[in-house]
């Protein structure tokens, strides 16, 4: 406790100005913070922040799990912003006992926990108000999305995330990509819970008329050529009329206020596509 | 080879060590410190000093410590100088643990860190390198106990284990297999001063019972046959030194994760420094691990801050360059 | 002593169990189902010095091991100075006797030569000092004092079975009535000059009251250095008689299963094989 104090008193400049330095773990978290008007007073990230792209210029604290407890008091911070399953937990009880503040954020992919997200995110930067608008139009825009009527036989979309060349996973159910793929009006190919890795049958089996993939695991594969390659992907209608369609990478951190408009944007990706 | 006596060799290790202890106090990610305003800090520098960097430092001495004790006593019961005690499975097994512990907390939301002071993960993961040890040594011990019967069991259960993590690292998100990797590469992050009196008690407790033993672990070099003339109890002795091996590196690698070299490489840099008996052999392999655990974990910390880079990469980098020196010198030796 | 077969007439010589140094009884031994010793009765005198010669296989080395306690038999007991050897831990053992085996393990120990004879300090509770004194002394009778701070493991095997010869001098050191040595062949790699200073420094232990029991392939040494002479075939005791008795040709040849010839060179009997 007199740490805490010590602690405060050093930093009282920064309070008395309600000057915040916040270090943001967790890639929603970054870029939530960042959409309620924060941005400004992030320090530091952690390696999967990567959007918005001003956030790569930060410092980078380690990876969501191997967080620096004495890297992280350098940058002198108020708060730290992290994500569900951040640690080690040793890390954290740390900063907290130097009396850095902890804002935990729910990391579930529906509706709910987005709107949560928020909520968490407006009161602590005394946006509450804002948050609050900017969360009911997510929830506005994602409701009329899932409400609407889809096609008697919607477009059957299989999202795959590669992990390297040698690892290929496919996005099943509970999934952000399957929502995004829901919220576009589009039917998930992959049968199944979660991600699971792929080979050429199952891949086949999926029969997809599409093949979704992040801009990064394209890239990390070679190209729309190197995926043409992956076995059981020519058995596809996806594969024989090579229909890909890409999204960003940022996208998949969770539902959040961008959600609507890249779900829609995929729709229309994915008729374009449908259409060779 | 050198003339100096061994004392004064193992005094200047001391001093060396002495210095990068102060080295690694010295340096973080926070901020440097000067020697002499070491001890005047106040208030936030006076924090990170003690609450987190001390804590810290003591813990990379006493692994490192721990590890290279571990490494002698490992090399004297296979009388072989590539001994370590990852073969008798308490690492593979520590690991498989800890990686269950990882899905646990993940995917069942069974969180061990509640109570036990954060030791929780590390006490579950330590099971796991006991349950491996004990199966190799009861499988030596039933196929007659020989050196090289242990070591094949030690073998199988490496296997048998590193298959087990495989199933686990096949079903991994990506969390999940970061976490995993981050353990093989091992960490220090989990220096609070329970862990550290933990590394403490366990480190201290082998190095005394293997300096009382000291005469018996030179005779053991000769072979149980000549050591049993020379009036060692072979078969208990030899087993106290396992159970000892088993329970400093079990706890230390369920702390720490897997760190590299730091067994193998200390004692060789002891014996070409101090020889081979075991009375100068084990203070100095304990210094040099030291010092080496804590050189690397300085440069853990420093060189990416505010991030850390994983224990393991730079025990690896530094200890590597030595273990090919290290194989060149014995090829020339025995060609010699 | 029983014999199994008293192919000369040779007596039993008189015993006096209560001075016995070492008594074994009953012993069997097997390796899986092979019977690899069967010896219903041994013992040693103090201050004695037994010679055990037999062809390759004859148990030789599994009668050594049992005696010194290295190896449990299945059946029977072995009493070292009136103590059953199973009572007896491996400390008490070793200040009570000390082996030197045939070979050496090729071991790169890292130890020095110095420092493997010092290891018998490990039974002996003297000072550094005189540990270091006695050291240096059998290794200058040894011929070793060059070598003494060379690396053990690079040396050759003549020189690696002198130095456990001395660490064995510096068990019994101060130990001598009463103490017994056992040796497996410390002849075989060592040449003429150093095979004399070894036996010189065995004859004072002798002198001095200790028991020597040796394993030999040379008749004539044992001929004309040991008390007593056990020969031994095919897992078992065939033979045993004072050692000046056994240049008898029909005996040795019966025991080695070649032919023997032998000579007269002044004073000294040599018997030699004749192939």
């Amino acid at each position: 406790m007199k740490k805490a104090v010590l602690f405060l008193l050093l930093t009282g400049a920064a309070f008395a100005t309600d000057k915040k330095r916040i270090v943001s773990v967790g890639a929603i978290a970054s870029e939530l913070t960042c959409e309620i008007g924060a941005c400004g007073d992030i320090v530091a990230t952690d390696v999967t922040s990567v959007y918005p792209p001003e956030l790569m210029k930060k410092p980078k604290v380690g990876y969501v799990t191997r967080l620096s407890a004495e890297g992280i008091l350098a940058l002198r911070p108020t708060h730290l912003v992290v994500i569900d399953g951040a640690g080690p937990a040793t890390a954290l009880d740390q900063l907290k006992q130097s009396g850095v503040k902890i804002v935990r954020i729910p990391v579930g992919i529906g509706l709910g926990d987005a709107a949560k997200r928020l909520e968490i995110l407006g009161e602590f930067a005394g946006n509450a108000l804002a948050a609050k608008n900017l969360s009911q139009k997510m929830r506005a825009d994602v409701t009329k999305l899932s409400h609407q009527k889809k096609s008697k036989r919607p477009a059957k979309v299989l999202f795959i995330y590669a992990r390297g060349a040698q690892t290929l996973l496919a996005m099943g159910a509970n999934t952000t990509a399957h929502e995004l793929i829901e919220l576009a009006g589009a039917a998930n190919a992959f049968d199944a819970e979660g991600a699971k890795p792929v080979n050429a049958e199952a891949i086949a089996a999926s029969q997809a008329d599409i093949v979704l993939i992040p801009e990064g695991s394209l890239a990390g594969l070679g190209g729309a050529e190197a995926l043409q390659k992956i076995p059981g992907l020519a058995q596809t209608p996806a594969g024989r009329k090579r229909r890909l369609v890409t999204l960003e990478d940022s996208l998949l951190a969770g539902m959040g206020p961008r959600t609507a408009a890249a779900a829609r944007t995929l729709r229309s990706k994915i008729a374009e596509a449908m259409q060779k | 080879m050198f003339g100096h006596p061994r004392s004064f060799k193992i005094s200047l290790l001391a001093a060396l060590t002495a210095a990068v202890f102060l080295l690694a106090l010295s340096v973080g990610a926070a901020r440097d410190f000067s020697l002499p305003s070491l001890f005047g800090t106040q208030g936030f520098d006076r924090d990170i000093l003690l609450d987190i960097r001390l804590p810290r430092v003591l813990f990379a001495f006493f692994a490192g410590a721990g590890l290279a004790l571990t490494g002698v006593i490992m090399q004297c019961l296979f009388r072989n100088p590539l001994a370590e005690p990852f073969l008798m499975g308490t690492s593979a097994g520590a690991m498989l643990f800890a990686i269950i512990a990882i899905f646990a907390a993940g995917r069942l939301g069974i969180h061990f860190h509640a109570g036990l002071s954060g030791l929780g993960p590390a006490l579950f993961s330590f099971i796991g390198a006991a349950l491996a040890f004990s199966l190799v040594l009861h499988l030596g011990r039933s196929t007659g106990g020989q050196v090289q019967f242990v070591l094949l069991a030690g073998i199988a259960i490496n296997a048998i284990a590193s298959s087990a993590s495989g199933v686990f690292i096949f079903m991994a998100n990506d969390r999940e297999l970061r976490d995993i990797t981050f353990w093989n590469l091992g960490s220090y992050g989990a220096a609070t001063y329970p862990a550290v009196a933990l590394a403490a008690v366990v480190t201290v407790a082998a190095a005394v019972v293997a300096l009382v033993m000291h005469r018996r672990l030179d005779a053991l070099l000769l072979g149980d046959l000549v050591a049993f003339d020379l009036g060692v109890k072979v078969k208990q002795d030899r087993r106290l030194l396992f159970i000892v091996v088993v329970i400093c590196q079990g706890a230390l690698v369920s702390l720490t994760g897997m760190i590299a070299f730091i067994a193998l490489v200390a004692p060789h840099l002891a014996r070409m420094a101090v020889g081979a008996t075991h009375r100068a052999l084990l203070p100095a392999s304990i210094l040099i691990g030291a010092a080496i655990s804590l050189l690397a974990d300085t440069f853990a910390r420093k060189l990416a801050a505010p991030a850390e880079i994983p224990l393991g990469v730079l025990t690896g980098i530094m200890g590597a360059p030595f273990f090919l020196y290290m194989l060149v010198r014995h090829k020339t030796r025995s060609e010699a | 002593m029983r014999s199994r077969a008293d192919v000369t007439g040779a007596n039993s010589l008189p015993r006096d169990p209560k001075r016995e140094v070492l008594r074994a009884a009953n012993i069997v031994h097997r390796i899986n189902a092979q019977l690899t010793l069967q010896v219903a009765e041994f013992f040693l005198k103090p201050g004695e010095f037994v010679a055990v010669l037999g062809p390759n296989g004859a148990g030789k080395t599994t009668l050594m091991n049992i005696l010194s306690g290295g190896l449990k038999p299945r059946q029977g007991s072995v009493s070292l100075a009136g103590k059953n050897l199973r009572d007896l831990q491996a400390p008490e053992l070793a200040a009570r006797r000390a082996v030197v085996r045939a070979s050496s393990d090729g071991l790169a120990t890292g130890l020095t030569a110095r420092e493997v004879i010092e290891l018998a300090s490990l039974s002996q509770h003297i000072s550094q000092r005189l540990l270091h004194t006695l050291t240096v002394a059998y290794a200058r009778a040894l011929d070793l004092e060059a070598r003494l701070d060379a690396d053990f493991g690079v040396l050759s095997s003549g020189e690696k079975q002198r130095v456990h010869f001395a660490r064995a001098l510096l068990q019994a050191n101060g130990r001598e009535p009463g103490f017994l040595l056992l040796l497996d062949e410390p002849f075989a790699h060592l040449d003429a000059k150093h095979a004399q200073a070894v036996t010189r420094e065995l004859l004072q232990l002798k002198d001095n009251g200790a028991t020597i029991i040796c394993i030999l392939h040379d008749i004539n040494y044992a001929a004309h250095h040991a008390d007593r002479v056990v020969l031994m075939k095919r897992a078992g005791v065939v033979a045993e008689l004072p050692a000046k008795e056994i240049m008898n040709k029909a005996l040795l040849e019966q025991i080695y299963e070649t032919p023997f010839a032998i000579m007269r060179q002044g004073k000294k009997t040599y018997a030699i094989s004749t192939n």
